[in-house]
């Protein structure tokens, strides 16, 4: 019953809650349908000077990751394309304090929330 | 009476703006120093930011202060790897320029009471931001003295 829940809220999120966006590794690319998680700042610093960096999660099914025909889990360095409106701007896929690229939103592994810092403009 | 540290943090932003540099600069004075990725995407930011000051007895009659200025260089380095660590050289090239310009001694500050005598560049960048961030970051500290 509770991956029946599971399943029945991811199949809700993916129908209202997404936009869609590319995601790239090397010359690869696909449109998958993502939420945009949390956005928080994770702070950069030299000597008393620090540099501010959007970070952002994007949920995405993990079964909507296929690269030139071959599923995919996320790894470093992968990209994605996200326009919010106000212009295309590329995320790097990267590892949280948990050293973790990735990680699942339930125990039934449907969906995945991706860490990612903000790149710059497409 | 204003803040002679803060006269000569306005004094060297007003220089750097004033400035012929290979690669055009805004800077100012920060009182927080820091940037949104985001702002660095549009081309270089520079802050300056008053770092320490001391003050010894020099004479009977005289102190010696020295003043240290922290100038931060920043700019994104968006694009693939090449255009990334073009910008990376002439960033490195900019911070250069910097120096050699204070280290001038030509230069003088404040009407021509405080003369710069170090420069250090601590880091050169950050290869861990360029990396995280694509952000060049870069920190120019000037020693600066006045004895009166």
């Amino acid at each position: 019953m509770l991956k029946w829940g599971a399943s029945f809220l991811s199949q809700k999120r993916h129908e209202s809650m997404t936009e869609t966006v590319i995601y790239r590794r090397g010359n690869d690319s696909v449109s998958v349908k993502a939420t945009i998680g949390r956005t928080n700042s994770e702070d950069q610093a030299i000597s008393e000077f620090i540099v501010d960096n959007d970070r952002i999660d994007f949920i995405v099914r993990a079964s909507d990751l296929v690269l030139a025909t071959v599923q995919i889990t996320a790894q470093d360095g992968d990209e994605i394309e996200y326009d919010n409106g106000s212009g295309a701007i590329i995320y790097t896929v990267r590892r949280d304090e948990a050293d973790q690229v990735s990680r699942t939103v339930d125990e039934f592994g449907g969906d995945l929330r991706i860490h990612t810092n903000r790149r710059g403009p497409a | 009476m204003s803040s002679r540290t803060l006269d000569l943090v306005d004094e060297i932003v007003t220089l750097i703006n004033a400035g012929a540099w290979t690669t055009a600069v805004i800077a100012e004075r920060k009182y927080i120093p820091g940037f949104q990725v985001s702002e660095l995407e549009s081309g270089v930011k520079v802050a300056v930011v008053p770092k320490a000051r001391s003050i010894e007895r020099d004479s009977r009659i005289t102190n010696q202060t020295e003043y240290q200025i922290d100038i931060g260089v920043f700019r994104h380095g968006a694009g693939n790897e090449a255009a990334r660590d073009a910008i990376v050289d002439s960033m490195v090239e900019l911070v250069e320029e910097l120096e050699a310009y204070f280290m001038n001694r030509e230069v003088t500050l404040v009407a021509d009471e405080l003369m710069v005598i170090a420069a250090e560049t601590a880091p050169v960048y950050d290869p861990d931001m360029l990396k995280d961030s694509g952000v060049f970051g870069s920190v120019l500290t000037l020693t600066i003295m006045e004895v009166r």
